[in-house]
C-alpha cells in the first residue's frame, strides 16, 4: 500500500532512514508544558495505576503493563535522553503506545495525582508518528482521510447514492423518509463513522427511520460527515485537526444547531473534547454544540417523541457496555442505562460499571490496527469477556463499532454466547410507528 | 563538630527554609508562567467545585477507588502523611525554638504524644518501604532516588526520636537531625517530592478535566 | 428481456447449479452476465476479510487474486471461449448488502443465487441440510429487481429446453 508523503511526516511503516532527532526534539518541547514537565516529575512510582488497567489485569497482573511504567519507558525516556532516540528504541516504543494502551483513561482515576496518562501516550505516540512508526492499519485510513477527507475512501458521489439508497429503502417500511442533504439551518448536523456507509448503510437507514419518527429536523452533509477522527489516536495531530475542523466548518457553514454524531465512542471524544484543541479553537469549546446518539435517544425516549412497544423490549436478560469515550470520557453513562431501561426487561449491570467500566480493548485505535493486532486484543479483551460471562447476559448493547467489533470478536474466542446490537437497531425494532407513519397499504387484494 | 554545629542551628536554618520557600515559589511561577502558554485547558476549563471535589475524595481516607482497592496501603500511607505534618508542626521542641526566635509559636503536643506519633511514622514508613520491595509492579517502578528519598525522609524522625530520648553521642545524632532535616527541606520543592503544593494542582486539574468537562468522577 | 444478469458467486460447489440457470438465461437472451462474489467481513463494521489465507485487509491484490481464480472457475463451466458479455467482479463487505448495492447501482435486472452458502467450515454438517441461508434471504427481501434462488439443476430460467431437463422423477 502506497505510503503518502508530506512535507516532514511520513504516514506508514517501512521509513528506514535514521531519526530526525531534531524534529523529535519540537514535538517534545511542544509538549512540555506545565502539566507534563509536572506529571513526569511528581509521578511518585506508587503502583497505585497498576490495579487499574486492564492491560495488567488480563495478562496476569504483569508489571511492564502497568500505566507508570509504560508511559516511563516511552515518553519518560524520551525526555531524559533529550530525544535523542534511535529508531530501535522508537519501535519498542511502537510496541507500548499502541499495542498495549488504548488510551481509555481508566488510570487517571486510580492516580492520586491524577496524571492524566493517556495524554502522555498520545504525546509520545506523536513522536513516533513523525518518524513514520505507526501501525500499517491507522495508516492507511490516513491516507484516506487526506485524499477524501474519510477513513473508508468513500467519495461524495457514492456517499450521497447511499445516502438516496437508504432513503427509498427505509421508505418502505416508513412513510416519508427522507435523508436531507446539506439542508441550510437544520436543528441537526448528522455525522457517522464510514464504516457505516461502507458496509453497513442500514445504520443510517435505521436513523432516518427513528429521526423521521421522532418528528426532527435534520440534515447530513456532503461533506465534513466523518466524525471519526483516526490521526488523533496515530499520532497526527495536524492531520486530526484537519479533520475534525472540517466538521465544524461544514456545520457553521449550514448553520445547523447542532452536530449529531451517531453511536461512536472517539467520535465523541474528538468532536466535543480533543478536537477544538486540535482545531487551534483557543477556549476549547466546539463551536457547534455536540450531541451524542446516547444523549439525543434518551431524550427522545424521556420526552415520549420515541414510544417503545412493551411487547418488544427485550426479554433475555441483557448487559450494557460502557463505551469508555461515551460513558468514562464523556459523561453519558447514565443515559445509555435509563436507555436501558425503556429497551430491555432484564437488565444486568457489569462490575465495575459506568464510569469505572473497564475498556474492551478495542479503542484506540485498536481495531483499525488489524490482524496484526488481533491476538493482542483478544488476550487483553479476557477482562472484558470475564465481565460480560459473569451477568449472565444473552445480549450486549453497545453505543460504539469499535466495542461491536471486539466484543463479538471476544464471543467467538471465549465463547460468551452473546450477541451484539446497537441502540439504534432496538429502537427501530421496537418502536411503536405512529399512523401517519405507516407505509401505505395496498387498497387492493390478490385476486 | 561545634562550628557545624552552630552553622546547621543558625545560617543552615535559614538557608534551608529560603530555599524550600524561594524553591516553591519559584517553582509554582515558572509552570504557571509556561501553563498561561501551553496549557490554556487547565483554566479554558477550570472549576472550582470539581477541582475542590477532585482534591477533597484524596485527602479522605479511602475516599476513591483506588484507596478502597489497597485499604491497607491507603492506612499507612494516610499515617505516614498525618505523623509527618504533625510530628514537626506540633512537637514541643520545636516550638519552644520557634517561641525564642520569634515570639511565636505553634500548639504543641504533650510530648508523651510526639514519641508515639514518630514511632506510628517510623513504623508505616517501614511498611511503605517494604512495599516498595515487596509488590512487582512497585518495585519495577522503583529508583534508587525513591528508596533514597525515602530513607532521608525517615531520617529526622530517627534522629529526633533518639535525641530527646537521648540515645547515642547527642551532638552527633542532632547534626545528623539538622543535616537531614535541612537537606530534605532543600529537596522538597524540587522532587516528586513537590507533591507537598503540586498534588493540589495536578488534582485539581484532573477533576477539571474529567468533571467539569464531562461529569466524571476522577477519584 | 434481460439485458443484465448478476450471479452471485460464493466459492462453493453449491451454487454451481445458480451459475448454470443464469447462464443458459444470459445466453439466451443476450444478456450480460456479471459473476459477483462479496469477501465477507469478520463482521459488520469491519474492513478485514476471511479469505482462504486467513484474515487480511481487501486490497487489489486479493481482489486480483481472487477474480483470475473466479474467472478460471466459470470460464471452465461455459462453451465459450471468450464470451463477449461476462464479467467478474469482487467486492468486499456484508455480503447481502454488497449484492444489493451492486444491483442498485448497476441497474441489475435479475439476480441469481444460490439458497445458502457455507458460512463456517466447523459447522458444515449443520448447515449443509437445505435451507435459506441469511443472504438469500435478505437480498430476496430487498431486492428491486427478482431474484431467482436456484438449488437444483431442474430448475432452469432460460425458456427453451435442455436435453439433460424436462420432467424427472
Amino acid at each position: 500500500m502506497a505510503a503518502t508523503e508530506q512535507a516532514g511526516t511520513v504516514a506508514g511503516t517501512g521509513e528506514k532512514g535514521p531519526v530526525d532527532v531534531k524534529r523529535v526534539r519540537e514535538i517534545l518541547d511542544a509538549n512540555n508544558g506545565a502539566r507534563v514537565r509536572t506529571w513526569l516529575n511528581l509521578c511518585a512510582r506508587c503502583g497505585l495505576c497498576a490495579e487499574s488497567c486492564f492491560f495488567y489485569l488480563a495478562h496476569n497482573r504483569d508489571p511492564r503493563l502497568s500505566p507508570a511504567y509504560k508511559f516511563k519507558k516511552t515518553l519518560g525516556e524520551m525526555y531524559r535522553r533529550k530525544g535523542r532516540v534511535d529508531r530501535a528504541f522508537l519501535e519498542r516504543c511502537h510496541d507500548i503506545l499502541w499495542g498495549e494502551c488504548t488510551t481509555c483513561k481508566r488510570c487517571s482515576m486510580y492516580c492520586p495525582f491524577g496524571i492524566d496518562i493517556a495524554t502522555l501516550i498520545a504525546a509520545a505516540r506523536g513522536v513516533c508518528y513523525s518518524q513514520g512508526i505507526v501501525p500499517e492499519g491507522l495508516a492507511r485510513t490516513l491516507v484516506n482521510y487526506r485524499e477524501t477527507g474519510n477513513q473508508m475512501g468513500m467519495s461524495v458521489e457514492d456517499f450521497i447514492e447511499t445516502c438516496e439508497w437508504m432513503a427509498e429503502e427505509t421508505g418502505d417500511e416508513i412513510r416519508g423518509v427522507t435523508i436531507p442533504v446539506d439542508k441550510a439551518g437544520a436543528a441537526y448536523m448528522y455525522t457517522m463513522n464510514p464504516r457505516e456507509p461502507m458496509f453497513y448503510p442500514q445504520d443510517l437507514g435505521m436513523l432516518a427511520q427513528i429521526l423521521t419518527v421522532a418528528g426532527e429536523d435534520w440534515t447530513v452533509p456532503s461533506t465534513g460527515w466523518d466524525c471519526t477522527n483516526l490521526p488523533m489516536f496515530a499520532g497526527d495531530r495536524p492531520l486530526a485537526g484537519k479533520v475534525v475542523k472540517a466538521m465544524y466548518d461544514k456545520a457553521l457553514e449550514l448553520g445547523v444547531g447542532k452536530i449529531l454524531l451517531t453511536e461512536c465512542g472517539h467520535a465523541y471524544r474528538s468532536a466535543a473534547f480533543e478536537g477544538p484543541y486540535l482545531a487551534g479553537i483557543p477556549d476549547g469549546k466546539p463551536p457547534v454544540e455536540i450531541v451524542h446518539s446516547v444523549r439525543l435517544f434518551y431524550e427522545y425516549l424521556r420526552d415520549g417523541r420515541i414510544r417503545i412497544d412493551p411487547a418488544k423490549k427485550l426479554k433475555e436478560p441483557a448487559t450494557y457496555q460502557d463505551p469508555c469515550n461515551v460513558s468514562r470520557n464523556g459523561g453519558l453513562w447514565e443515559e445509555g442505562r435509563k436507555i436501558m431501561a425503556y429497551l430491555t426487561e432484564d437488565f444486568r449491570d457489569m462490575t465495575p460499571n459506568r464510569e469505572h467500566n473497564h475498556c474492551c480493548g478495542g479503542g484506540g485505535g485498536y481495531i483499525p490496527m488489524g490482524p496484526e493486532f488481533k491476538g493482542r486484543r483478544m488476550a487483553s479483551g479476557r477482562v472484558k469477556a470475564d465481565q460480560i460471562r459473569e451477568t449472565g447476559a444473552r445480549i450486549v448493547v453497545t453505543p460504539c463499532h469499535n466495542c461491536f467489533d471486539q466484543i463479538n470478536d471476544l464471543n467467538k474466542e471465549y465463547e460468551l454466547g452473546v450477541r451484539v446490537l446497537s441502540i439504534k437497531e432496538i429502537i427501530c425494532e421496537a418502536m411503536i410507528v405512529p399512523e401517519e407513519f405507516l407505509p401505505e397499504q395496498e387498497e387492493e387484494g390478490a385476486e | 563538630m561545634n562550628s557545624l554545629y552552630l552553622f546547621l542551628t543558625g545560617p543552615g536554618v535559614w538557608i534551608s527554609f529560603f530555599v524550600f520557600f524561594g524553591g516553591f515559589i519559584g517553582r509554582l511561577a515558572f509552570l504557571y508562567g509556561l501553563s498561561l502558554e501551553r496549557d490554556r485547558i487547565v483554566y479554558n476549563h477550570a472549576s472550582p467545585a470539581w477541582g475542590i471535589k477532585s482534591i477533597g475524595h484524596w485527602l479522605l481516607p479511602w475516599g476513591s477507588a483506588s484507596m478502597r482497592l489497597q485499604p491497607v496501603f491507603t492506612a499507612a500511607f494516610f499515617l505516614f502523611h498525618l505523623t509527618l505534618l504533625a510530628v514537626p508542626l506540633f512537637f514541643s521542641g520545636h516550638n519552644i525554638l520557634w517561641d525564642e526566635a520569634f515570639h511565636w509559636s505553634l500548639w504543641s503536643m504533650p510530648d508523651g504524644w510526639a514519641d508515639a506519633l514518630t514511632v506510628v511514622f517510623l513504623l508505616s514508613a517501614a511498611f511503605l518501604l517494604a512495599r516498595r520491595l515487596a509488590r512487582p509492579e512497585v518495585r519495577i517502578l522503583t529508583t534508587a532516588g525513591d528508596y533514597a528519598l525515602l530513607v532521608l525522609t525517615t531520617l529526622p524522625f530517627l534522629t529526633g526520636f533518639m535525641a530527646v530520648h537521648h540515645w547515642g553521642p547527642y551532638e552527633a545524632v542532632m547534626i545528623l537531625h539538622l543535616l537531614s532535616s535541612e537537606i530534605l527541606l532543600i529537596l522538597i520543592p524540587f522532587t516528586k517530592l513537590g507533591h507537598v503544593a503540586l498534588f493540589f494542582f495536578t488534582r485539581a486539574f484532573i477533576g477539571f478535566e474529567m468533571g467539569s468537562r464531562r461529569g466524571a468522577r476522577a477519584w | 428481456m434481460y439485458r443484465k444478469i448478476v450471479f452471485c458467486a460464493d466459492l462453493y460447489a453449491s451454487s454451481d447449479y445458480a451459475f448454470a440457470a443464469a447462464l443458459d438465461l444470459a445466453e439466451e437472451s443476450g444478456a450480460e452476465l456479471v459473476v459477483l462474489h462479496v469477501l465477507e467481513s469478520r463482521h459488520r463494521y469491519s474492513g478485514q476479510v476471511i479469505t482462504e489465507d486467513g484474515e487480511t485487509w481487501a486490497t487489489e491484490e486479493v481482489f486480483d487474486k481472487l477474480k483470475k481464480k473466479l474467472r478460471e472457475y466459470y470460464l471452465s463451466r461455459m462453451e465459450k471461449e471468450d464470451p463477449r458479455k461476462f464479467r467478474v467482479e469482487v467486492r468486499a463487505g456484508v455480503p447481502w448488502m454488497e449484492i444489493l448495492r451492486f444491483a442498485r447501482r448497476e441497474k441489475v435486472d435479475l439476480i441469481v443465487m444460490g439458497p445458502y452458502t457455507m458460512e463456517d467450515p466447523d459447522r458444515f454438517a449443520e448447515t449443509d441440510h437445505p435451507h435459506l441461508g441469511p443472504n438469500a434471504q435478505k437480498v430476496t427481501l430487498r431486492a428491486h429487481c427478482p431474484v431467482s434462488i436456484t438449488t437444483s439443476p431442474k430448475q432452469r430460467l432460460a425458456a427453451k429446453a435442455d436435453e439433460q431437463s424436462g420432467p424427472g422423477s
